[in-house]
């Protein structure tokens, strides 16, 4: 697998002396000057194509795809509507979003579509409930190799100060440097792995599951550390006090910003209880009680569902680790029902049918 | 004033004496995150945070607040009102967050007075932390809120590390106070240490990886408001609240009652112009029926609609509704993109 960076600037961007030898492909002007957003060109390419052909043959309304965002540790979803905005599209090692997201507010439209392996899972499940029209969306695939995290990126160096980030096989590269300093940039050297999300590090599913057409040949499943539900079995050998005390601890953060709840592809009630006004059965107020409540509605209602994004962990700004509330949704559908959310279309989900081998209300609760 | 050098060694013992008579607000780190929060010791001081993701500005206008209870006597109410008069220190707040403050005065000290505001501000003392490293989202220089601080913003005493010790400035009568009572635990500062710190603020500025040039901007905005660009930016926007709760300046709320029986309260707490609801009438009218009003609303408010109103931007440009949204969306890339939309129709 090869993985040609090129170099891409922002049309403010004045002439880049450290890799003066690098293609320049301008893209929409970015606010931090002296940045550079590598991509991957070769999928990059093959995207922008594709999209190209979808608009123009009319395939698609709209296409949802990545674009370069504020600085080099991140893109931002894009969407594309005309054939001459195509070039802001990218695919690099920021690509995080799960755009299936988008699919709830254009039910109606034919939407063209990016998906990794783990987003096509949304996509399946969503097809599932009957919330899309598979002739409605146009999903383009990308094989993914694992995207990094900005969190795990800054822990080891100051996000202020990144320049460019660059992968090579396994290895990442930094460049770091501070614009008006005139020290030289240093470029340091990480392994993929350590920079990887953690659902990228445990990742089953990297090639999508359901698409129209792959951007990329399929990639092998990476090695796994360590196992899937490490952060549940910890938790669950904990005491129930403990436990209650970890999750209180946690959930006093949350400032009921919903960012979560907004960002779950399969959070797609047309009216949400929690924002209803009309009548209005909580208020914004965040006490302790509907706070828990909250997070503990979402999860008894994505049982099943939910496929183990981790967006509303990637986007909790408090840091509350909700994925861990996911995995064990996801941990016990599979040990009671043998069911994973999100992969085959003609299985039935566990709580929209009934069957007598399913253990006994008895066993459930020992 | 006399600026004093207070070593890192000693500075227990002045939280100590700030706890003496004020609840002591500074950086801990909770649930594996810093936030500011009330302390009971020194020693649970997170002294090497950036700027928290949630404002220690939450202690003058809280997430929530009951404002009164209320019971029913016979035909006639009981009402007793909850006014916050604690005696309160900021440690450690970021010059921004101090800026902030005197934008949210405008708002609960102008036409009218708000007595619940007003007297959790008056009851608290801003002690700063300058900013050395800005970080990744900051753009304060753009508007001179910040990474350094003058008299003017507002805090009592600004801290500027310098390794070994505190650079202590006092901006105020209440800071000279303090600095009075811990007067044995430092020493003057000398001309070389104002000169250190003056190098450091040049260097914080010219680390500041973005800027905002507000120049034209609302004149921009005005000829903009019906444009398909608002309708483009705001596409990818997820209608949460993580940009409007997160940043020190924005001020709106929602007041509700709880009842159970003849008792209840009135309860004030913060609500977000990004929410779909948050414009809903009753009736079931939402003049701002879809994400793209809801977003284009926030950047008028902030820069438009403020900078005519008071003369200022609703921004210090803390960076956090970058940090912490879900899609990316930047306010400085938003803004600058309004700005060229106009001189490309020009
Ligand atoms: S994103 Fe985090 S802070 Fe916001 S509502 Fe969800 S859990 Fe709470
Ligand atoms: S609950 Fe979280 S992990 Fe599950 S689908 Fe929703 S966003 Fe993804
Ligand atoms: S944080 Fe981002 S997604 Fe959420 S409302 Fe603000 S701009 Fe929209
Ligand atoms: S608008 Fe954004 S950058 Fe400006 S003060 Fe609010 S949170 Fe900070
Ligand atoms: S915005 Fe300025 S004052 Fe605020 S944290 Fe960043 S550098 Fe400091």
């Amino acid at each position: 697998m090869t993985h040609t960076a090129t170099q891409v600037r922002g049309l403010v961007e004045v002439v880049d002396e450290h890799h003066p030898e690098a293609e320049r492909v301008p893209v929409l002007t970015r606010a931090r000057s002296g940045t550079s957003i590598m991509v991957d060109t070769e999928k990059t390419e093959r995207i922008r194509e594709r999209v190209r052909g979808l608009l123009s043959e009319g395939r698609v309304e709209y296409f949802i795809g990545y674009e370069a965002g504020s600085d080099p540790l991140h893109v931002s979803p894009s969407f594309v509507q005309q054939t001459d905005e195509v070039e802001h599209l990218v695919w690099n090692l920021m690509s995080i979003n799960n755009l299936v997201t988008y699919l709830k507010r254009y039910r109606k439209q034919r939407m063209g579509l990016l998906v990794k392996g783990c987003d096509s899972r949304s996509v399946i499940e969503l097809l599932k409930l009957h919330q899309v029209k598979r002739e409605n969306v146009y999903l383009l695939g990308v094989p993914c190799t694992g995207i990094l995290d900005p969190k795990k990126v800054a822990a080891r160096c100051n996000p202020a100060a990144i320049l460019a980030i660059r992968e090579d096989h396994d290895l990442v590269f930094i460049e770091v440097g501070v614009e008006g300093r005139t020290d030289e940039p240093q470029v340091l050297e990480f392994e993929k792995h350590d920079l990887l999300f953690d659902k990228c590090r445990s990742c089953d599913y990297p090639n999508p599951l359901v698409y129209d057409e792959l951007v990329g040949d399929p990639v092998p499943v990476r090695a796994r550390v360590g196992g899937k539900f490490e952060d549940v079995e910890h938790l669950e050998q904990s005491s129930i006090e403990e436990r209650l005390s970890f999750w209180q601890e946690q959930f006093n953060k949350c400032i009921r910003c919903y960012a979560c709840k907004n960002v779950c592809p399969m959070c797609f009630c047309a009216e949400c209880l929690w924002e209803k006004r009309d009548p209005q059965w909580v208020t914004k107020y965040p006490n302790p009680n509907d706070t828990f409540t909250f997070h503990m509605i979402r999860a008894y209602h994505m049982v099943g569902r939910c496929t183990g994004c981790m967006e509303c962990e990637r986007v909790c700004p408090v840091d509350i680790p909700l994925g861990t509330i996911f995995k064990k949704i996801e941990k016990d559908c599979l040990e009671l029902f043998d069911y994973q959310p999100g992969l085959e279309l003609d299985v039935v989900p566990p709580l929209s049918t009934f069957d007598e081998g399913d253990q006994s209300q008895e066993d459930l609760l020992r | 004033m006399q600026d004093t050098l207070i070593h890192k060694g000693r500075i227990a013992e002045f939280i100590h004496e700030l706890m003496q008579d004020s609840q002591v607000i500074a950086p801990v780190s909770v649930g594996g995150q810093a936030r500011f929060k009330p302390i009971e010791s020194p020693e649970e001081v997170e002294w090497g945070y950036g700027n928290t993701t949630v404002s220690p500005t939450e202690f003058i206008l809280p997430h929530s607040e009951s404002l009164f209870q209320f019971e029913q006597r016979g035909t006639d109410f009981n009402l007793t009102y909850n006014i916050d008069n604690v005696n309160r220190t900021i440690l450690g707040i970021r010059p921004c967050d101090v800026s902030s403050l005197r934008m949210l005065d405008e708002v609960f000290k102008g036409k009218y007075e708000d007595p619940y505001y007003l007297s959790r501000r008056n009851h608290t003392t801003l002690i700063a932390m300058m900013c050395l490293e800005p970080g990744g989202s900051c753009f304060c220089s753009s508007f001179g809120t910040g990474p350094g601080l003058d008299a003017e913003a507002g805090a009592d005493l600004l801290l500027v590390d310098l390794g070994e010790a505190f650079y202590v400035q006092v901006f105020t009568e209440r800071g000279q106070t303090i600095m009075e009572r811990v007067a044995s635990m430092g020493t003057p500062a000398t001309s070389a240490d104002r000169e250190q710190v003056e190098v450091l603020a040049v260097q914080a500025a010219s680390n500041m990886p973005r800027t905002l040039d507000l120049e034209g901007l609302p004149e921009a905005m005005g000829q903009l408001f019906e444009s398909a660009y608002w309708d483009k930016i705001s596409r990818k926007c997820l209608a949460c609240g993580a940009c409007t709760y997160l940043c020190p300046v924005c001020y709106c709320f929602d007041v509700f009652d709880t009842c159970s029986q003849a008792q209840g309260e009135r309860v004030r707490c913060w609500d977000a112009c990004t929410f779909k609801s948050f414009a809903l009438l009753s009736g079931g009218h939402n003049p701002r029926p879809s994400i793209k009003e809801s977003y284009r609303q926030k950047m008028y408010h902030k820069f438009k609609f403020a900078i005519e109103r008071h003369g200022y931007a609703l921004c210090v440009g803390c960076g956090r509704c970058l940090e912490a949204c879900p899609v990316d969306m930047d306010i400085v890339q938003v803004l600058s993109g309004a700005k060229s939309q106009v001189v490309e129709v020009v």
